[in-house]
């Protein structure tokens, strides 16, 4: 086995820990998807802007650098 | 005039006419800089980072994309969301697990590798081309359809006539530009599509009175739209009943990134190793926008439908009597008006026309026209090379093939445009369906030899040929099982309790089988593996 660059380790965890993360986090408070935060739902702000976006562009970034 | 009511604005075709115009003139410029075989298959390895993100982001988002993924959040609801994340953050794994790589590799075909790092010159022409094959057709088909769509609904030009004008422009600048023409199309496309879906959801929040009122309409459209399946009150759609519809939707399409051909090949184009994987981050940045909008346009779709559009006041009665969500009664009538595609390849088109923007429209038509189109000629590039490289040239060993490369290539292009436009004429509904199978069928059965051949070592090519014969038939056969026992292609082909969604644990099987098979077969010569394994990995 290739022994893989580091960021390839820490894009796998950032982007399952955080999608897992919250699927957990939702299935022990089934009322957050609800919660109105700022105008909007609560996943719209850790889904929408920070999963689909935020986060992916900052591992883009990351393994842009190796 | 429309056939309910909103006439083609002339706005909306002048829209049409320059995106046309654009494309055709970059492909007869193009032609100035296709001298050789390189050139034309791999744009001279002289693209840039954000061209070949761009490219690669639109070249990447089907038709499906714009037309499927917007109705899929209004049908399925938030837990879709996911699965547009799971796309997205394919992205970046892909810069590390095949990008890099490949692109220190520098092959011209996709095949290539798999002949190479599996001592099998001709036979890794096969084993990696006819999935490849199959799976472009479809892809082809499919886009063709998804570009018709467009025009059919939004310029009312009829559906035949459609198709061969797509067609016929594609084949202009593929052939003449080649991958030149085709990556800085593709990355004006992707431009274009994100402005489009940018656009789209802002005037969408716009005319539902701003962010709050936006989402409160949407709460109390669909009560249960942000349910995810542990919430006691239910969920929108039984497929998001159980945790691992989530996931799965998630997984499908997450890994397709890293190991689908038509983008695959977009990192042979790069100047060096470094551009390939920074490409990921434009590829990523432009992707995500786009997704971002068509999160918005899919989650406000049915609000915006059953408030605005103009076929509201016929639908209702019709909703109400067969007791179905007004907009579905909506989209079932504009189907019924234009009697191509699915009833949910009209979501985006109806929530947009809803809001009555002619200017919206010229620009919503031209991102519709761009992501379908720029799958068309990605695919193409990948057949060509296929068919006239590969196999007429390295395996038949052809003169024409081999001593005019470009000409051959060209020619192919031609064929393979016409074959695909004359099944687009008239498709079979499970053409189009079939689509979803030939992505998993790729991940699945050539996926595994490609990201564990850079990888690992220990990869055989006894693993790479076994498990692209086993993977094949296996996905195939549970897929078009559970399409024709249950309706739907994901639910589990043994059981419909069970939603996994285009039976996608075939890409697991594939690795874990891909991994027995190595351990238990002879291991390849060590100076293959340095050369085509460990070698792509030393710094420059």
């Amino acid at each position: 086995m290739i022994k893989p660059p580091k960021q390839l380790i820490f894009a796998f965890i950032i982007m399952y820990v955080y999608a897992f993360g919250w699927w957990i986090i939702e299935a022990a408070n089934p009322g957050i998807t609800t919660k109105m935060i700022a105008g909007a739902p609560a996943p719209v702000w850790y889904c929408w802007l920070g999963g689909l976006y935020l986060v992916n562009l900052f591992v883009a970034w990351m393994v842009g650098t190796v | 005039m429309h056939p309910y009511g909103v006439g083609v604005d002339p706005v909306v075709i002048i829209g049409a006419v320059l995106y046309f115009a654009i494309i055709i003139a970059v492909g007869i410029y193009s032609r100035k800089l296709t001298a050789g075989a390189a050139d034309y298959y791999v744009a001279g390895r002289s693209v840039g980072a954000f061209t070949n993100g761009a490219a690669l982001a639109a070249t990447y988002l089907s038709p499906a994309s714009f037309l499927g993924l917007p109705c899929f959040i209004f049908i399925l609801g938030y837990p879709f969301w996911w699965a547009l994340v799971g796309i997205i953050a394919g992205f970046p794994i892909a810069a590390l697990l095949t990008a890099g790589p490949l692109r220190k590799y520098a092959p011209v075909s996709f095949t290539d590798y798999y002949c190479d790092r599996y001592e099998m010159p001709t036979a890794g022409r096969f084993v990696a081309g006819i999935p490849t094959l199959i799976a472009g057709i479809l892809y082809v088909v499919l886009s063709l359809v998804g570009t018709a769509l467009f025009m059919v609904a939004l310029l009312h030009i009829p559906y035949k006539l459609s198709i061969l004008i797509a067609a016929i422009i594609v084949l202009l600048y593929t052939v003449l530009g080649g991958m030149y023409a085709t990556t800085w199309n593709a990355a004006f496309q992707c431009c274009l599509m994100v402005i489009a879906a940018l656009i789209g959801a802002v005037a969408m929040i716009a005319k539902m009175g701003g962010w709050s009122a936006f989402w409160q309409t949407i709460m109390a459209t669909s009560p249960k739209f942000f349910n995810m399946p542990s919430n006691p009150a239910g969920v929108q759609h039984p497929f998001m009943a159980m945790w691992l519809g989530v996931i799965g939707f998630y997984f499908t399409w997450h890994y397709g990134f890293a190991a689908m051909p038509y983008t695959v090949v977009r990192f042979f184009t790069t100047m060096d190793v470094k551009t390939a994987r920074k490409s990921i981050f434009w590829a990523t940045f432009m992707g995500g926008s786009l997704y971002v909008g068509l999160m918005l346009i899919g989650s406000g779709a049915r609000a915006i439908m059953e408030k605005f559009h103009p076929l509201a006041a016929k639908a209702a009665p019709i909703a109400a009597a067969k007791g179905k969500p007004l907009a579905i009664i909506i989209l079932v009538l504009i189907k019924k008006t234009f009697g191509i595609g699915k009833v949910t390849d009209y979501a985006l088109i109806a929530a947009m026309e809803s809001i009555g923007s002619s200017a919206l429209m010229a620009i919503i038509v031209a991102g519709g026209l761009s992501i379908a189109m720029s799958t068309v000629a990605g695919w193409i590039m990948v057949l060509n090379s296929l068919i006239s490289r590969d196999w007429m040239g390295k395996v038949l060993g052809s003169k024409f093939a081999e001593e005019q490369p470009v000409l051959s290539a060209r020619v192919w292009t031609v064929v393979i445009l016409v074959f695909c436009g004359l099944i687009a004429l008239n498709p079979p509904a499970l053409i189009i369906d079939l689509s979803g199978w030939a992505f998993v069928v790729i991940l699945a059965s050539i996926g595994p030899s490609m990201v564990l051949g850079i990888w690992w070592k220990r990869a055989t090519k006894a693993a790479a040929i076994w498990t692209a014969f086993l993977m094949a038939p296996a996905t195939f056969f549970t897929w078009l099982y559970a399409k024709m026992h249950f309706g739907k292609p994901h639910f589990f082909f043994l059981n419909k309790k069970i939603i996994t969604p285009h039976q996608f644990y075939w890409i697991f099987v594939g690795f874990i089988l891909f991994i027995l098979i190595s351990l238990v077969t002879k291991p390849p010569a060590e100076e293959t593996v340095q050369k085509y394994c460990v070698e792509l990995h030393e710094e420059e």
